[in-house]
């Protein structure tokens, strides 16, 4: 609610957007081809021309932190050997959207379709997404499958069990709205009655590579989230605290 | 409309074998080739104990046990689908019991798997087995109201409201539904 | 005989009547009575007359009983299974299975939905077979009716069945043997099994709920790429099945674990209702394909591999078999296909009359159909028999005498799909 949060940047972040160039801080996204030079680097080998794996690491402090995705997202712009610029708020983001650990939680159908995406074809660990079966280690959980009107109790209690930040995804058409059993007697039409969803997943089942555009649209989302904003409330809660410390 | 299937050999064995020894029990074949018994509940736990352990019954696998609810004959009907195993005679068993009084002796100690048919029964139907070990729910909740495959059930369930991340919400372009509630998640 | 017949019956209202179109009860009251009423249930299966697998008396004496809650969010009961255990140390002196969290109203839905409409609804009842939940249908229906498939049909009906228990039972290998530890396996299943999928999506267009068959017929016929990537899969399976067996089958660690565990009785098996792999484990060669031949099963030869002891191993080796033996029926058929339409002339709107139960052999085991016509476009009541139901009622016992451990592997043998269980 707008009385509990201060207005700032947190709330109005949007999720990453095509930038090709941007100031320090901003998320730019990495141009084909070589990499182009960059004005008022310092002179002397090592040159940068490009990066990826064909990039020549002189010594360990000369790494700049990598593409995360192929034409992906770097995290700063100016490339001085050995130093990275970025703020606090970006650098949490990029570790939290890079280490999705997801609850093992298949209820129906679409569990086994999670279960191929994580197995050899799809692979979610390329992207840092492994299983976890307990809920106190997981940030994301994935709702594969209906929620009857009997687990939705211990839905709600598993997502209060995670810790904050945490995120759902709902996948498929029955934790999206009920899918085909809409308005039976036992089902919930839709698990955002019991928990809050950040994307829904059409599909009956949804292909592995739908719930693999989901889990890349999350990533996006978290990356372009605010620190101590929604989802954060511990920190938030803080953040204020300090706030008030500091106007006495 | 289907033709009648004609009964295999062991299913009209066991309806000779039926004939023979329980003269007076209603017995007859399904257009399904399937030997249909009709009994009296309370006659029925004597009938399933002889169909189970006759020497030449024997109808050993319970397949399933269900009721049917005629609502407009003011019954319910229960059905017992039996095979035996060696040679896949198959019998029908069903048993009338009235819409007021849904009440019926249980035969889960002569198939101990009609236990939780039974209690699938008694759940989604409301029919009462007595004698019953162990009846209570197995699908649905304990607190739940009413049997839902009676054809006169009605869902009175509250109403859940959606939750809504604000942020979601101040971005979304179309207006929020009125089963919706707007509050702070975390 | 029940002794308070007051205390279980369910959700009795404040005033002592039984529920049923009445007011809500007091949710915590509700729930302390559920409670007294599990742990009623956990007593009375602790003092059922099936032995206990190993002695109790001296390895846990002194020790406290506790009462366990596993699942419904357990990675192990595939699905939302919950137990109730009562245990001794690490040893389950009895268990209460708790299910319904899955009860989708499948039963409900088809008095509502029309004929052709239930046919990717009942997919969704076992999705792991969903072409065995849809055949059984089909054949209901078709019996109402009076129609008979086109040759053609048959054939590729019976080549999807038998591609579908292929990829069920790989997904049962693979998740079985990540219940007892071993995580490899489960990639090389799946590496098999999307190329089950691949096949699939060339003829129907779906991965995992197929919506192929008709009333009359299926959907549609195969096409060359589809004959040319099963051939594929019919190859790489029968060349992957020793890799398995070197990998998994003979492991000691595999066999130790499963050797003995989880041991069902023939008589116990056929008590309660199991069918499939887990009655033919027990060394019962009881198979539909043979014992009462549906769609033209009659026509080829394959061989039912059962087990001797009934553990989990058995159950594991009857299963493992059973894809060889898939592969060679996929084959046969392919083999004898002939041409022909493959549609059918089934009319489009349907109004069969009469009742009739039909039953298939799935890969769990057997499913049953119960339909109820009355002559209007929709069923008047469908019973749906999951073989799940039954197994999972045989947890009820089996698990005593075991350890905490044992019993992930033998819910895993049993092979659970918890809406074929919930329905």
């Amino acid at each position: 609610m707008a009385e509990t949060r201060p207005p700032d940047e947190v709330h109005d972040a949007r999720p990453v957007v095509e930038e090709t160039a941007g100031p320090a801080g901003r998320i730019v996204e990495r141009p084909a081809g070589p990499f182009p030079p960059v004005p008022g680097r310092l002179p002397g080998p090592p040159q940068h021309t490009e990066l990826g794996p064909q990039h020549d690491v002189e010594s360990v402090e000369e790494v700049v932190v990598p593409a995360y995705r192929p034409g992906g997202v770097l995290l700063d712009a100016p490339f001085l050997p050995g130093v990275l610029l970025t703020n606090l708020k970006r650098l949490v983001n990029w570790s939290r959207q890079s280490s999705l650990w997801y609850l093992l939680f298949g209820i129906a159908c679409c569990a086994i379709e999670m279960m191929a995406t994580g197995a050899s074809r799809y692979d979610f660990d390329r992207f840092g997404i492994i299983f976890r079966a307990s809920p106190r280690q997981s940030d994301l959980m994935i709702v594969a499958g209906t929620v009857t009107e009997k687990l939705a109790d211990r839905v709600r209690v598993l997502y209060e069990q995670m810790a904050e930040p945490r995120w759902v995804i709902a996948m498929g058409a029955c934790a999206s709205h009920g899918g085909p059993f809409h308005g039976a007697y036992n089902v919930v039409d839709g698990v955002d009655r019991i928990v809050p969803v950040d994307v829904y997943v059409p599909g009956c089942p949804p292909r592995p590579e739908a719930l693999l555009f989901a889990v890349l649209k999350l990533q996006e989302r978290i990356l372009g989230a605010g620190v101590g904003g929604p989802g954060d409330a511990r920190l938030h809660r803080r953040l204020q605290l300090g706030r008030e410390v500091l106007s006495r | 409309m289907s033709e009648n299937v004609e009964p295999g050999p062991a299913t009209r064995q066991v309806f000779n074998a039926v004939a023979r020894a329980f003269p007076r029990w209603d017995a007859s074949f399904t257009p399904r080739g399937e030997v249909l018994v009709r009994v009296d509940r309370t006659s029925l736990r004597e009938v399933c104990g002889q169909l189970k352990d006759h020497p030449r019954l024997g109808m050993d696998l319970c397949h399933s046990l269900t009721a049917v609810d005629y609502i407009h004959e003011g019954r319910f009907e229960l059905v017992i689908h039996l095979f035996r195993l060696a040679d896949q005679a198959r019998v029908v068993v069903k048993a009338e019991i009235p819409r007021d009084d849904p009440k019926l002796p249980t035969v889960s100690d002569v198939w101990p798997t009609a236990e939780w048919h039974e209690r699938e029964a008694f759940d989604l139907l409301g029919i009462e087995f007595t004698g019953h070990p162990d009846l209570r729910r197995i699908l649905l909740k304990d607190d739940f109201v009413g049997h839902p495959l009676r054809k006169d059930f009605v869902d009175d369930r509250p109403p859940r409201p959606r939750f809504v991340r604000e942020d979601v919400a101040r971005r979304r372009e179309y207006p929020a539904d009125a089963g919706e509630s707007r509050v702070p998640v975390h | 005989m029940p002794q308070d017949d007051q205390a279980r019956r369910p959700a009795a209202g404040p005033d002592g009547r039984p529920e049923g179109g009445m007011a809500r009860q007091d949710p915590g009251v509700a729930a302390a009575a559920a409670i007294e009423r599990e742990r009623r249930a956990v007593a009375r299966h602790r003092e059922s007359p099936n032995p206990p697998r190993r002695a109790l008396a001296g390895k846990t004496a002194g020790v406290k009983e506790m009462i366990v809650n596993m699942g419904p969010q357990h990675p192990s009961t595939h699905g939302v299974l919950r137990l109730v255990l009562r245990l001794e140390g690490e040893q389950i002196t009895a268990s209460d299975v708790d299910i319904g969290y899955l009860h989708r109203c499948h039963e409900k839905l088809m008095e509502a939905w029309s004929y052709h409409q239930i046919i990717p609804l009942v997919d969704r009842i076992d999705y792991l077979a969903a072409i065995a939940c849809e055949h059984c249908f089909v054949l209901a229906v078709e019996d109402l009716l009076g129609v008979v498939p086109t040759e053609r049909a048959e054939y590729l009906r019976v080549i999807a069945a038998e591609l579908q228990r292929i990829v069920s039972h790989l997904l049962w290998f693979g998740t079985f043997a990540l219940d007892l530890g071993a995580v490899t396996p489960f990639l090389y299943a799946f590496r098999e099994r999307e190329l089950g999928y691949d096949v699939f999506e060339s003829f129907c267009g779906a991965r995992l709920l197929y919506g192929y068959f008709r009333i009359g017929g299926v959907r549609n016929d195969f096409t060359a790429s589809a004959w040319e990537k099963l051939d594929a899969f019919c190859d790489a399976i029968a060349a992957s099945l020793p890799e398995y067996d070197n990998l998994v089958t003979n492991n000691p660690i595999f066999r130790a674990r499963t050797r003995g565990v989880g041991v069902l009785t023939r008589e116990q098996a056929v008590a309660y209702g199991c069918t499939g792999p887990v009655l033919r484990a027990t060394g019962v060669a009881h198979d539909l394909r043979r014992a009462d031949p549906y769609s033209i099963y009659d026509r080829f030869s394959f061989e039912i591999p059962i087990g001797e002891r009934g553990d989990v191993f058995d159950r594991y080796r009857v299963r493992l078999e059973e894809i060889r033996q898939s592969v060679s029926i996929i084959r046969q058929a392919r083999r004898d296909i002939p041409p022909g339409d493959v549609r059918g002339q089934a009319p489009r709107f349907i109004k069969p009359e009469g009742e009739v139960y039909r039953r298939v052999e799935g890969p769990r085991g057997e499913i049953g159909c119960y339909l109820v016509a009355n002559g209007s476009e929709r069923p008047w009541r469908c019973k749906w028999r999951g073989p799940s139901f039954s197994h999972l009622h045989t947890l009820n016992f089996l698990p005593r005498g075991a350890f905490v451990a044992d019993l992930v592997a033998v819910i895993g043998s049993l092979d659970p799909v918890m809406d074929d269980v919930d329905r």
